[in-house]
């Protein structure tokens, strides 16, 4: 019988996603039931990390309560310093992901978070993950409490719970480019783009961002020289279905054939993903390529969709109508859940995008 | 119309201190008066930061109780910022005490409340009893005990202060006890940059040097004041500390301490800080006292200072300038008027204690025993001196040499002083204040300087035969190369008619070419600019042992290094490993303490690092070294560290093997030239019209997306041949290939601008030499 320090390793050499996943699982009930503490949690960090970075964030969601509880309970947990900042950085691993899953109240986001402080502040970290997180979060929210946040992050120094640099400049990048504040967000992306700052997600996160800048501005040939950068990077990649979205969004305007294709490569990644934001965003996309189409008079028969969809009926009767009107019902009812989440309508008014300028 | 971005955006881009604190009680207004409650406490909150951590506090003091105001007339907001809330809190009542004002029984009152709200929110009580110990370290020391036991027993909370802070906070306690030993063990983790933050070590350093200074250990005290001013510079948010240190260079460095405190004063001016403006005005009180007395005129028993950054004191100022007796009276009369207002407030003597003690006496016990601080890397550091030659018979005058100066926008002259024996110049340039002397001298032959930056050997010995001299002499701040920089800029401008200059440290003679070149081109300086290496050689035993010595580092405050041992058939490797560990040190600005390793080096696969030790335990097996070496310049025995910790001498022959010997390339160095390579392109691009047997050019390449997340770097650099110049447009041939460039072939042609260079050379025809970026200066012959 393996011991637990061989199943950790025994994880490295399984497929990553779903397979690791499944590992995890079947450790973590093993190390309950024989009642090994530190195993306890380090099976469900383990968990935790492979579903932030190699899944859709959901079920490190669901986890994430029970680890806290275990920690909780457990001052011997505690006394551990690796524990404890393991702890520390699951929890901001989860803080980032709360945005993505609207069933998570603004109240309780506004809860973790002041747990998170707490937490960051008792152990002698900065407060700058904390600030960047919440600032990133508000975004979406309420600008005002972003920017304040925002400010407040780049005065605190960066330290071990920190992002990484180039995490730290990629947000920068976000929030400027989210004012609309393009120089700023030009200078702050310099380093990525030459390569000075890396990260796992970089530079095609921050590529995605000016794309989707440029893409909602109308000048869609800045957008293009952007999506040409990171497209086949995140191409067929199921937890960068948000970046894909924006590309279909981007080429239904361009170049529809090109958007109908990835279209069909990567709808079947929505419809397995269990993240509701990337989902939305993936959707979002699907609405303007056959808005697009529809204006355009263009055909349905290039679209494919898996037998089972609700939307295969409209696309073997050609009918673009139909698709637009599924599609914007299935993207509504998402953006509905996360603008009433967030008190706005940021994402209905992003759905209707084309649609409103058409109008006006 | 209340935009709250816009005021944030506007604030962040302000510096700190009273311009940023301004702003932010702008955008309170606005808040206000938009009765955004929520933005009404963002901002006080910011408001109180920016004055606690860079201001005197005052402002906190004032706002604070609108804060909790306004936090308790809206309990919908409490959620969001009880924590922000409790932040101020902590930061106010541990600041309260500064202020004479706020009586003993209100700052009581503010920690008990602080003790309440601290527990309706779920915070532990070990901030607030650390609080209360601070405030009765002074006030009442008896009910110092219970409260520190407190601070321990509660475990660390969302409020405490950070780890750092909480460790300096018990070795200020242990030192408070006289504990010594146990407030340096405490003290280590500090020391040694395993725990730091905004304010630490910078604080540990300053109460040590305080705690030497009044024990009477002046070498301790000196050597912990010049590692808290690295750290302080001259940032008023520290005017605290830096009146510290001026009671400490009042014994061991009064002209450090006359440099800092013309550099401050203003601060200390528009301080209201009473604690802050108590410990200012004690060390200034001592450091003046110390100069009036240094400086004083035997027939009149009168000292005066002309300096101009004086006359902000209320102060008469007379033809002679202001009476430094006068300047030592108003500080003490203020240091008074403040202790005894402190001492009034918490009941006891304890500033007049301070203000009375007898620091003469405690370092003159000291001096009775041996000195300690042989273990010190960083040492007083000794002014820099240069020496101009003009051609004969030109000799301008002081007044002519002021009437020369013509600095850059961004330079403010402080002061331009002509007499007709000397000029003064004090110049402030990013905020930084540098003074400058200059006096002519007569210099006597034979000096042991060493031609560099392709000085003939005519002109050079042209110039050592013309004893007049100017000598320039001056101190270096934090950044030494560019401080040499200025220097050079400086010399340029007051004598562009020079045969030469001298640095009387590194003994190094530059050409007028060099100088200029040095003036244009901020990144000309290298690290081995700032120190020469003088060899020498005795026989012993009938075998020839050299040792070596840099000479120049002790004007960067570190002690000068010593290598010995080395023969005549490998000593050029022992030069080389001398001259790396030193350039090391420039770079880092930073000689650490004896058996510390610094810097790097590899032999083979072998690893190692430099470090140091007292030249005292190598007499023995070094018999060449002379006896007073290491006596009136500190110095010390280079070393080489292996990974496992075992200590070398360098006779180990470590770095013998030449071709295996590497020192690595500092990221820093890398960048600077590339920086010059790119400004001296126009120098290049000119050399290029006259005929030329090899140019060549270093160019940038993008590497695509793909190959990038490859090899994880994103620019590739090639060699490239001239190939032809047409309208200053610089057309190359690529000269060789990489596989992260498929695209880029040898041969290509490419048009190529100063941005893409990262390197260039040129060896004109009939000349001997490569001419880089480095040495660009020699390609133009017109120096004018």
């Amino acid at each position: 019988m393996p011991t637990f320090e061989q199943r950790e390793q025994d994880f490295q050499t399984l497929e990553r996603g779903t397979p690791r996943l499944n590992a995890m699982r079947d450790a973590i009930h093993d190390a309950d039931r024989q009642g090994t503490l530190s195993w306890q949690f380090w099976f469900r960090y383990d968990y935790i990390r492979e579903s932030v970075f190699c899944g859709d964030r959901y079920y490190a969601l669901i986890m994430f309560p029970e680890l806290l509880q275990l920690y909780d309970d457990h001052p011997e947990l505690q006394e551990d310093r690796n524990i404890s900042w393991s702890m520390l950085v699951t929890f901001k691993w989860i803080m980032e992901a709360t945005e993505e899953f609207p069933q998570i109240s603004r109240q309780e986001i506004d809860r973790y978070f002041r747990l998170y402080r707490q937490r960051l502040q008792e152990q002698g970290y900065s407060l700058s993950s904390y600030y960047m997180k919440r600032s990133m979060i508000y975004l979406h929210i309420d600008k005002n409490i972003a920017a304040r946040d925002f400010f407040r992050f780049l005065e605190e120094p960066l330290d071990w719970m920190s992002d990484g640099k180039a995490l730290c400049y990629n947000y920068r990048v976000e929030f400027y480019l989210s004012f609309g504040e393009e120089e700023n967000a030009i200078e702050a992306a310099r380093p990525i783009f030459e390569r000075r700052l890396k990260a796992y997600c970089l530079p095609h996160s921050t590529q995605h961002k000016f794309c989707r800048y440029y893409l909602y501005r109308g000048e869609y040939d800045k957008a293009a020289e952007y999506a040409r950068q990171f497209e086949r990077r995140v191409d067929g990649d199921p937890f960068d279905l948000h970046q894909i979205g924006t590309l279909v969004s981007l080429y239904s305007v361009t170049d529809p054939e090109h958007a109908v294709q990835i279209f069909n490569r990567n709808f079947p990644l929505c419809n397995d993903s269990k993240n509701p934001w990337m989902q939305m965003h993936f959707l979002i996309g699907a609405v303007h390529l056959f808005d697009a189409l529809a204006k355009k008079g263009l055909s349905a028969q290039a679209v494919q969709v898996p037998k089972d969809s609700p939307a295969y009926p409209a696309v073997c009767e050609n009918d673009l109508t139909g698709l637009s009107a599924h599609f914007y019902r299935t993207a509504k009812a998402l953006t509905d859940q996360f603008d009433k989440r967030n008190g706005t309508d940021c994402y209905l008014r992003r759905v209707r995008h084309f649609r409103d300028q058409q109008e006006t | 119309m209340f935009e709250p971005y816009t005021l944030m955006k506007r604030i962040s881009g302000m510096p700190h201190g009273a311009e940023r604190l301004r702003e932010i009680k702008n955008a309170i207004q606005a808040a206000d008066e938009a009765s955004a409650h929520d933005m009404r406490l963002g901002f006080r909150f910011d408001y109180i930061k920016e004055s606690i951590f860079h201001g005197d506090c005052y402002q906190a003091i004032l706002s604070f109780p609108e804060l909790v105001q306004i936090f308790d007339e809206h309990p919908e907001l409490e959620d969001d910022n009880c924590q922000d809330l409790m932040q101020c809190f902590k930061w106010v009542v541990e600041n309260l005490q500064d202020f004479y004002q706020i009586s003993r029984e209100e700052i009581e009152r503010y920690l008990e409340e602080f003790e309440r709200r601290s527990k309706k929110y779920g915070h532990s009580l070990r901030v607030v009893y650390m609080k209360k110990c601070k405030f009765y370290l002074e006030a009442d020391p008896d009910k110092v005990p219970a409260c520190y036991e407190a601070f321990h027993r509660y475990r660390r909370g969302a409020n405490s202060d950070c780890e750092a802070c909480e460790m300096n906070f018990d070795m200020e306690v242990a030192l408070r006890l006289g504990d010594e030993e146990e407030a340096l063990r405490i003290a280590q983790p500090l020391l040694n940059g395993e725990k730091h933050c905004a304010e630490i070590p910078h604080d540990t350093y300053c109460q040590l040097a305080h705690y030497y200074l009044y024990k009477g250990d002046l070498n301790e005290a000196n050597y912990y004041a010049i590692r808290c001013q690295r750290l302080i510079g001259c940032d008023p948010a520290f005017l605290s500390m830096i009146g510290k240190l001026l009671e400490v260079y009042s014994a061991t460095d009064p002209q450090r301490g006359w440099v800092l405190f013309k550099q401050s004063v203003n601060d200390w001016v528009n301080c209201h800080n009473p604690q802050y403006r108590i410990n200012y005005a004690q060390g200034a009180y001592r450091l003046i006292k110390t100069g009036a007395d240094a400086n004083r005129d035997p027939e009149t028993n009168t000292a005066y200072t002309k300096n101009v950054l004086l006359r902000v004191l209320p102060l008469p100022v007379t033809k002679e300038g202001i009476s430094l007796d006068a300047v030592r009276d108003y500080f003490y009369a203020q240091a008074k008027e403040q202790s005894d207002k402190l001492d009034a407030r918490n009941g006891t003597s304890y500033y007049n204690d301070l203000l009375s003690a007898d620091l003469a006496s405690a370092a003159e016990k000291f001096r009775l025993e041996e000195p300690s601080g042989t273990s010190h890397g960083l040492v007083g550091s000794d002014p820099a001196v240069l020496a101009v030659t003009m051609p004969e018979g030109v000799s301008p005058t002081m007044q002519e040499l002021a009437e020369r100066l013509h600095m850059p926008e961004d330079v403010e002259v402080l002061s331009c002083d002509a007499d007709e024996e000397e000029l003064y110049l004090m110049l402030r340039r990013n905020g930084e204040i540098r003074e400058y002397r200059l006096r002519a001298a007569q210099m006597p032959p034979g000096l042991p300087a060493r031609p560099c930056g392709g000085f003939e050997r005519e002109s050079f010995e042209e110039m050592l035969g013309i004893p007049q001299k100017y000598l320039l002499v001056t101190t270096y701040s934090g950044q030494p190369q560019q401080d040499y920089q200025y220097v050079m800029e400086l010399l340029y401008q007051l004598f562009p008619e020079m045969l030469g200059v001298i640095d009387m440290h590194t003994w190094h003679a530059y050409p007028p070419l060099w100088v200029q070149y040095a003036a244009e081109n901020a990144d000309s300086i290298s690290p081995d600019d700032l120190f020469g290496i003088q060899l020498y050689g005795e026989e012993v035993d009938g075998t020839t042992r050299i040792w070596m010595t840099t000479c120049g580092l002790v004007c960067l405050g570190m002690r000068e290094l010593v290598v010995a041992g080395a023969s005549e058939e490998v000593y050029s490797n022992y030069v080389d490993l001398l001259d790396e560990a030193a350039g090391q040190c420039v770079i880092r600005n930073m000689l650490p303490d004896a058996g510390e390793a610094f810097g790097s080096m590899r032999s083979g696969e072998q690893e190692y690092a430099f470090c140091w030790a007292d030249l005292g335990s190598y007499r023995a097996q070094c018999p060449e070294l002379p006896e007073d070496l290491g006596k009136e310049t500190p110095a010390g025995m280079l070393l080489i560290k292996t990974d496992d910790g075992d200590v070398l001498p360098t006779e180990a022959g470590v770095a013998d093997d030449e071709e295996h010997t590497d020192y690595p390339r500092t990221h820093t160095e890398f960048l600077r030239k590339i920086r010059l390579a790119k400004q001296t392109f126009p120098r290049f691009v000119e050399a290029l019209a006259a005929p030329y047997d090899r140019a060549f050019v270093r160019v940038e390449f993008e590497i695509s997306e793909e190959m990038a997340e490859k090899v994880d770097y994103g620019i590739e650099l090639l060699w490239t041949i001239v190939e032809r110049v047409e309208n200053g447009v610089v057309t190359v041939r690529v000269d060789q290939e990489a596989e992260t460039l498929p695209d880029v072939h040898e041969g290509d042609l490419i048009e190529i601008e100063a941005d893409r260079v990262a390197s260039w050379g040129i060896e004109p025809k009939d000349a001997d030499s490569l001419f880089t970026e480095v040495s660009a200066y020699m390609l133009r012959r017109d120096a004018r």
